[in-house]
């Protein structure tokens, strides 16, 4: 910088003796440093201060003291949290600027501050593992008893004189069994879910309201009371694709029929619209994918499953029944074990299998002919998400060769989008994740959890399109990335 | 004459039923001790031996050792680092017959490796020259722990998430030394059927690192939060490939997908000069009783098979590093560290000498 200075001082010289040229120059030199730090200094210590002197200020210079102002500014707007990201910034500016060697104040000046900051390097540390990527996840409750809490909390709510609707028995009902896991499954929950509307909606119509004779408000009446129900729904569990997707298909479906009379005529329109869904999109769906399915099982083949499956397991039993002569590889993992009912199925009806657990699919997966597996549901990018576990076996998969076919309903599919696994996850209860093990071992793992030690046990994970052959729906056989176009065309029909 | 022969022999039976009962307790039972235990109880006996037993000339020592190495390979094939020991022994007297032989007749740049092939030339000091290397190698074993764990700092970088699979005591150790340095976050797959990540989070949590168990089904969902995968071996292949515990190729291939770097922390005499054509192949994997992993009072099939492999081969191609006692090498570097570790001779220990 100061070299610079020195430099365009120099013409001054031109014209004098050598000696006094050489002197002047020199005392030139030293002159350009001294008034180049001053101004500097200044430049530094206030951005008033410094404004006398811009002009003789560097490009350099300038550059510095703005890209410091500007670290302070978005230090301030970020507050002490983000300091770290703001000091990644600050790193380059101060290098190029190479301005103030020693501030004079620097508790005011911007630059001063950042000689102040701790002088350790700005390090990968500050991009942890998100704090925790799971702190947004739901947790399932070790202890469903919790939810009792919560049905008395509304019921004290009731007595304040206002009327307030209730929790349906049977909602509640489910909701317990969706919270304890004795109903799970996406089609499963779904099902229950429906079923117990149409008990809602069977009730509904059976207490006539008679201030009510519009047809808007009766339907508005209705609809808010189910959704008071499903936000109950909500609570015991994060509900599933297929069941948003089912409560917006019936609201829908609603909406465009305004001519009933009484509650009576909209509960049975309601719960035609049910049973409307419940035969096509679940029932006809799921029996137009095992049509499918079926036809691409062959004598010999050797099919791997995960878990546990209805659709998978229908498949298998229908070519089973028709005479197919293969074998099954049922791949399980814990905490659920649920692939020991598929295994108990699949023998009780004379297939032969083989039973792996997950860590072991790599080696089974060199005799496997193909991959059946289901989804909870497939995403609008391609992404199929269902039981964790799944992905790393289409993964193993696709990289020995053996195709992966997904069943999965066309009324499962989302709209939504997802990039990870951690978004929209769900997380198992310490329960959970104790489930299957030995005594010893559980008792080894209670007294592992500390202050550092803890357990994480994911729901779901999505599997990327690339390690999917092919996707069985109702409408056909279809490539992941069909799933748009899928919607896309339901909702014309809709 | 006869008599000395006698004791000579029961001698030699005494050490090896000893040894034959801890391996094959180690079969029937599961592994009871770790890989540095095995190779020691074996270089121990291998000492024992040229210690204690009659032999006129190198030739004889190698017969006498390689017999013994045979048997005790035979009660468990799949124990590699027994083989690796007796192999490393071979080389030793091999070399050193060499240089006593070519000190006491030429130049010592002759020292090539078929400068003689018989090893019947008897010198005196030979044994004490044998005793010596053993020594130093029972050093490296001690000491492997150690040189791997000084490479921590160089490989982890603060506040990195580590990805572990399962307990290794290397990686074990080579994490609690790069906690010294690092603040490191590591996440522990629990590994069924043994579930020994359960001890493992305990083990790195006592050691004040932040630990998250995980079921061994996430290991992909995971991976993607992960910025190293480091794993141990139960041996490392000719080509370079692993044999690890069943699970590492599923977190091999997860981390080959994600791009993660992975780092196989192991000693040399887990190196062994076998390739893999099959995972079933003789002396490669082992099926656990089924009971480990299905509870049979859930019914019992006869068309069910219950399958609880052990082990996993993992191809070269997903291995990105190993980190040995010796320094850290690519899986292409493997067959050349094979070359100076074993005599092309000794690689299969069944043949004759």
């Amino acid at each position: 910088m100061s070299k610079e200075k020195a430099d365009k001082s120099a013409p001054v010289v031109n014209g004098m003796k050598p000696e006094d040229a050489e002197k002047a120059r020199l005392k030139a030199e030293r002159k350009a440093a001294f008034e180049a730090k001053r101004a500097a200094e200044q430049a530094a210590d206030k951005d008033g201060a410094g404004k006398e002197n811009k002009k003789e200020l560097t490009k350099a210079e300038r550059r510095a003291i703005q890209e410091a102002q500007r670290a302070k500014k978005a230090q301030e707007k970020k507050g002490p949290a983000d300091s770290k990201d703001v000091k990644a910034e600050e790193k380059p500016a101060a290098k190029s600027g190479s301005t103030s060697d020693s501030p004079s104040k620097p508790e005011e000046s911007p630059l001063g501050k950042k000689k102040d900051m701790p002088t350790k390097k700005v390090s990968f540390a500050d991009m942890k593992f998100a704090a925790n990527p799971f702190v947004n996840m739901h947790k399932r409750r070790d202890n469903i008893g919790n939810l009792f809490r919560s049905v008395d909390r509304r019921k004290k709510d009731d007595g304040g004189g206002e009327k307030r609707p209730s929790v349906h028995p049977a909602i509640l009902q489910l909701g317990f069994q969706i919270a304890d896991g004795a109903v799970s499954g996406a089609n499963d929950r779904c099902v229950y879910m429906l079923e117990a509307l149409k008990k809602l909606a069977q009730d509904f119509g059976s207490t006539e309201s008679p201030e009510l004779h519009d047809a808007r408000e009766l339907s508005q009446e209705f609809f808010s009371k189910m959704d008071f129900n499903v936000a109950f729904l909500k609570e015991c569990r994060p509900l599933s694709v297929s069941m948003t997707n089912a409560l917006r298909h019936i609201k829908l479906s609603m909406s465009e029929d305004e001519s009933m009379k009484n509650a009576s005529q909209l509960a049975s329109t309601i719960i035609d619209n049910i049973d409307g869904f419940l035969q096509n999109e679940i029932t006809l769906a799921r029996r137009a994918i095992v049509e499918i399915a079926k036809s691409k099982i062959h004598d010999g083949d050797v099919v791997l499953t995960y878990a546990r499956s209805s659709v998978v397991l229908d498949i298998l039993t229908t070519c089973h029944d028709e005479g197919k002569r293969f074998s099954v590889v049922v791949v399980d993992s814990r905490p659920a074990l649920k692939g020991r009912e598929t295994l108990k199925t699949l023998c009780q009806k004379g297939i032969h299998c083989k039973y792996v657990f997950i860590h072991s699919v790599s080696y089974i997966m060199k005799e496997v002919t193909k991959v059946l597996l289901s989804a909870d549901t497939l995403l609008a990018n391609g992404y199929v998400a269902s039981r964790v576990g799944s992905s790393q076996i289409s993964m193993i998969a696709h990289k020995m060769n053996v195709p992966v076919l997904v069943c999965c309903e066309t009324y499962k599919f989302s709209d939504k989008v997802l990039a990870d696994c951690f978004a929209g996850n769900e997380l198992g209860s310490q329960r959970e994740f104790l489930q299957n093990l030995s005594e010893k071992r559980k008792q080894l793992l209670c007294t592992t959890l500390s202050s550092t030690v803890s357990l994480v046990d994911l729901t779901y994970d999505i599997t990327p399109p690339d390690f999917v052959t092919m996707v069985v729906t109702e409408r056909g056989t279809l490539p992941c990335t069909s799933v748009p176009v899928v919607l896309r065309v339901r909702q014309n029909i809709i | 004459m006869a008599v000395a022969l006698q004791k000579q022999v029961s001698l030699r039976d005494n050490m090896l039923a000893n040894l034959e009962a801890t391996l094959s307790a180690n079969v029937k039972s599961g592994r009871q001790n770790t890989s540095q235990e095995t190779a020691k109880l074996v270089l121990r006996s291998l000492t024992a031996i040229v210690k204690d037993k009659e032999w006129k000339n190198a030739q004889d020592l190698l017969r006498i050792l390689r017999d013994f190495g045979k048997r005790l390979i035979e009660v468990d094939p799949t124990e590699t680092v027994v083989g690796n020991v007796v192999r490393r022994v071979l080389k030793i007297v091999r070399d050193d017959y060499l240089r006593v032989h070519l000190g006491h007749s030429a130049d010592q740049k002759l020292l090539l490796p078929h400068a003689v092939d018989d090893y019947a030339t008897a010198y005196v000091d030979l044994k004490d020259h044998v005793l010596e290397s053993i020594d130093e190698f029972e050093q490296e074993i001690d000491y492997a722990l150690d040189n791997i764990t000084q490479q921590a700092d160089r490989l982890i970088n603060d506040g990195e998430v580590i990805l572990t699979y399962g307990k290794s005591r290397t990686v074990e150790a080579f994490l609690k030394a790069a906690k010294e340095t690092r603040s490191i976050t590591v996440v522990v797959v629990e590994g069924a059927p043994k579930y020994d990540g359960h001890e493992m989070a305990r083990n790195l949590g006592n050691a004040n690192i932040a630990t998250t168990l995980v079921h061994d089904s996430a290991v992909f969902a995971i991976m993607g939060r992960v910025h190293k995968v480091i794993l141990g071996t139960h041996s490392v292949m000719a080509d370079g490939g692993l044999k690890a515990y069943s699970g590492a190729y599923s977190v091999a291939c997860a981390a080959k997908h994600y791009s993660v770097p992975l780092l196989v922390c192991t000693p040399v005499y887990k190196l062994t000069p076998q390739f893999v054509t099959s995972e079933d192949q003789v002396g490669f994997n082992k099926l656990e009783s089924p009971q480990e992993i299905y509870d049979f009072a859930d019914g019992d099939f006869d068309e069910a098979e219950i399958l609880n492999p052990t082990y996993d081969y993992v191809p070269p191609d997903l291995v990105p590093l190993f980190i040995f006692n010796v320094g850290g090498n690519s899986p292409s570097y493997v067959y050349r560290l094979l070359s100076e570790l074993y005599h092309p001779d000794d690689y299969d220990l069944k043949g004759d000498v």
